[in-house]
């Protein structure tokens, strides 16, 4: 979004960046000295494990990242990861893991006993895509940043919610409600410039105000991001199946950088 | 790395190794009796674990294991008679093409029945705990596999070596005809091998579930690991597999437990790269005997530009005043996978050199072209043309290690250099971009139009696969040709075998390269996905599907199956399915390739 961005790409979703920033203060809350961290080996789990280390070491001055694993992308090794982590004796653990290698990972950490004594942060893991496999084998109390969509009832929400499941049969997930946004801001984007032309459609999306099931986001000029949030919040187990407590929404817009740091980064 | 860490790590690669060798002593088991490479074999293991996943509430875990690897059984014996019996005459290659159409359909069929979430299965009843090793924590269940692998390794050397069975079986994987000439019941004997490896493979995936879930990717990445396992352990050999599986298990924990994790994806292909080349028969294995029944390969005609392809060459010129801009595109895509199937052509059927990883080729040039555009700041048209020379450098150091091999080692060589390049592509992101590739690649202003691009894809293209034919009609054409088909008779009459097979290695890898710089100028942007394993299958696709044994049987290949792949992917859901459907038609009704059909139809 920063360094290789342009004049054409505009994204909807909270970057790894912004998602990571909103983890960093409960982590920060909790003190804790010896962190692991595990992600996978591509540009999202590198670029969240920089940003962890990077936000978190600015909050809580001496914290020390003991380990890091970085396995392949859907490839991941679990008994030796979940080992090699233990060895290191961490305090509390970062993951950047989703989908098929979260499982795993959850798996073999829930019967070695790797989440007993550590804390764990891991993004994306409340989105219904990679919570709900978990069922009952969720652990309980990682934060997460997520989508909790049976328990948000602001009114755009409750709308969006009824609306899809009357369509589909089928509850919301993360990706819904990003798709379903993407389409609005297309639409929104070509009401403002009343063309389709590309130039106009650029800047008539430069600034854009707009409501998604999220509530309202505007689509920022000093780096193509729009302020779309994510919900974090603590994992918990009911009726076997994965939920959400204590979350809250985290507006997109409150975990930025300065925009001084933007203008750097990006060379336009 | 203490001693009691080093030796929960080697426990965990214990784990990993019977896993392996239970889906590798099945792929490995149907090579060697019946010579096909079973692209599919990952496939089976995927509705392995599917089929316990669904049946474990039902019946419960453990009774879901055994109906599992049952059902894959059944299923492996119906492809083998409906399918695979058919084309066992049709040229060498043509059943890995019928596989890889399986795959295709099995993977659709799995996202029909089940769906695209990932499914984790339950902890198995009575083992889902740990115990106490050196004061760690380590699964009950990784206990019980570590002891199943032996135990199954064991009962199949009984069953080679003590039954009838057995030795039928060795008997055909030693010698096929001799045994079919001796009187053994071979439809029977392939039949029953192809559901025992089958079965094979559904246990070791139903076994996994309370490890991993069952997900859609699952097929190919685990078919890429069964292959490596086997080759490296010797193909055909059980005791191979057995020991190739411990050893690549075994160098993943310890890469894992020493922190070095960002080589698991590269290491095992190392591993397979090196022993190859020290051992060109994998560690057990032992030189394949030929397969006398085959048909001999037949001659490719030199070429002469015949009336109708100089006519369909106008009326591709032409294209541009009367066709779609969409169309443009698609005819763009096509000129660029034409020269890359007519190189794969060149070694393979007159090169008689299988590759599974010419996509590294490709993906050379491509990643070449936009380096020297973006980095250095070369003008495009002469990146254009100095790219294909860093594929040229590519294949002249790989075909150097591939030409000592012959055969399935030889692919698998191709396929374990092809793997190291994806991965420095896909992990060094401060050159290659990593998984996000690069963008901005686009052609100098004077080419930017569709029109003008399109023209210069096609006349590129044409004179590159002309050139290529060419070749193949001259003295260096005949002398490549007489290697393949009888190395010592060559060898004989002065023929240097091997500089022969590597110079076509280095003209099929630079052509290759040309194919893949002008696919990076029309799209703009690359990805490591340029040269993985799934791009090489489908140049092997397309020279397949258009005939291996004719010369514009690969042309007629690419343009059908690009069109086949962007005209079904747009109007059908299930369009992997579909697009098998389609290739397991045409192999049943054309084995020899649509050119080939075409041409007898013609000339009736």
């Amino acid at each position: 979004m920063w360094e290789n961005g342009n004049r054409y790409t505009w994204r909807l979703r909270p970057s790894t960046y912004m998602q990571t920033a909103m983890l960093v203060p409960e982590a920060a809350k909790l003190g804790k000295r010896r962190w692991a961290i595990v992600y996978p080996n591509y540009e999202y789990g590198q670029s969240a494990a920089a940003s962890f280390k990077k936000l978190l070491s600015q909050a809580q001055p001496g914290v020390q990242f003991v380990a890091e694993q970085a396995p392949a992308l859907g490839k991941i090794e679990a008994g030796a990861v979940v080992q090699a982590l233990a060895e290191a004796k961490p305090d509390a653990i970062f993951s950047a893991l989703f989908a098929a290698d979260l499982q795993k990972f959850v798996r073999e950490g829930n019967i070695r006993g790797l989440f007993r004594s550590t804390a764990v942060f891991n993004l994306l893991a409340g989105e219904p895509e990679y919570l709900d496999p978990l069922r009952d084998e969720t652990p309980e109390g990682w934060w997460v940043t997520g989508y909790p969509w049976s328990e948000i009832d602001t009114p755009e929400h409750r709308a969006f919610r009824d609306a899809y499941q009357k369509r589909w049969q089928d509850y919301p997930r993360l990706g819904s409600v990003v798709g379903y946004s993407a389409l609005h801001a297309v639409a929104s984007a070509i009401r403002k410039a009343k063309s389709a032309d590309t130039e106009r459609l650029v800047e008539a999306l430069k600034g854009l105000q707009m409501q998604t099931p999220f509530g309202p986001i505007t689509w920022r000029a000093i780096d193509h991001q729009s302020t779309m949030g994510a919900y974090v919040g603590q994992l918990a187990k009911k009726d076997g199946k994965g939920i959400l407590v204590n979350w809250r929404y985290a507006d997109g817009a409150k975990y930025q950088p300065s925009d001084q740091e933007i203008h750097a980064l990006r060379k336009e | 790395m203490s001693g009691s860490a080093a030796l929960l790590q080697f426990l965990n690669g214990l784990a990993g190794a019977s896993s392996l060798f239970l889906v590798a002593a099945g792929l490995s088991l149907i090579f060697g009796v019946s010579r096909i490479v079973n692209f599919a074999h990952g496939s089976l293991f995927m509705l392995g674990m599917y089929l316990a996943v669904w049946l474990s509430p039902k019946v419960g875990f453990w009774a879901s294991v055994p109906l599992a690897a049952l059902g894959v059984a059944l299923l492996g014996a119906l492809v083998e008679v409906l399918l695979l019996r058919r084309i066992y005459r049709a040229p060498e290659l043509l059943q890995l093409l019928a596989t890889f159409a399986l795959v295709l359909v099995v993977r659709d069929f799995a996202l029909w029945a089940w769906g695209p979430e990932d499914m984790l299965g339950p902890r198995a009843p009575g083992l889902s705990g740990a115990v106490t090793i050196a004061g760690r924590q380590f699964p009950q269940y990784d206990l019980f596999l570590i002891a199943l692998g032996p135990a199954v390794f064991v009962l199949l050397h009984l069953l080679l070596t003590r039954t009838r069975f057995g030795i039928l079986v060795r008997a055909a994987t030693e010698d096929r005809e001799m045994a079919g000439a001796l009187g053994v019941n071979q439809r029977l004997l392939f039949t029953s091998v192809f559901a025992l490896g089958a079965a094979l493979a559904g246990l070791g995936g139903a076994l996994a579930i309370p490890r991993e879930p069952a997900s859609l990717e699952l097929d190919l990445a685990v078919v890429s690991d069964a292959f490596v396992v086997v080759v490296l352990g010797g193909l055909g050999s059980i005791p191979g597999a057995f020991l190739a599986a411990l050893l690549i298990a075994e160098v993943k924990a310890f890469c894992i437990g020493l922190g070095y994790s960002k080589l698991t994806l590269v290491a095992e292909f190392i591993v397979m790269a090196v022993v190859l080349v020290l051992r060109p028969w994998g560690l057990l294995g032992r030189p394949l005997a030929e397969a006398r029944a085959l048909p001999t390969e037949q001659a490719v005609n030199a070429f002469v530009p015949s009336r109708a392809l100089l006519a369909g060459l106008a009326a591709l010129a032409l294209a541009p005043l009367l066709a779609q801009p969409y169309t443009l595109v698609l005819l763009t895509d096509v000129f660029v996978f034409a020269l890359f199937a007519v190189s794969l052509h060149f070694l393979l059927g007159p090169g008689g050199m299988v590759s599974f990883g010419h996509a590294a080729y490709f993906g050379l040039g491509a990643y070449a072209a936009a380096l020297l555009l973006l980095r250095y700041r070369v003008p495009m048209e002469w990146a254009l043309i100095a790219a294909p020379l860093a594929a040229t450098a590519g294949a002249a150091a790989f075909g150097w290690l591939c030409v000592r091999l012959s055969g399935i080692y030889l692919a698998m060589l191709t396929l374990a250099l092809a793997q190291i390049v994806w991965s420095v592509a896909f992990q060094w992101d401060s050159v290659t971009g990593g998984s996000n590739g690069l963008i901005g690649v686009w052609p100098a202003p004077w080419l930017a139009s569709r029109t003008a691009y399109y023209y210069a894809a096609l006349v590129l293209g044409a004179a590159s696969i002309a050139c290529l034919w060419r070749i193949l009609g001259s003295p260096f054409g005949n002398a490549l040709r007489a290697s393949r088909d009888s190395p010592v008779r060559a060898e004989a009459i002065g023929i240097d075998v091997r500089a022969q097979r590597w110079a076509a290695f280095i003209l099929a890898g630079t052509f290759a390269g040309l194919a893949g710089a002008l696919f990076a100028f029309s799209k703009g942007s690359i990805s490591p996905e340029t040269l993985s394993v799934p791009r090489s299958v489908d140049g092997l696709v397309m020279v397949l599907l258009g005939g291996v044994h004719t010369l514009t049987g690969p042309v007629w290949g690419a343009a059908l199956f690009t069109w086949l792949e962007d005209a079904v992917s747009r109007e059908i859901a299930y369009w992997r399915a579909a697009i098998g459907a389609v290739i397991l038609l045409l192999v049943l009704a054309f084995p020899q390739g649509i050119a080939a059909a075409a041409r007898r139809w013609l000339s009736r």
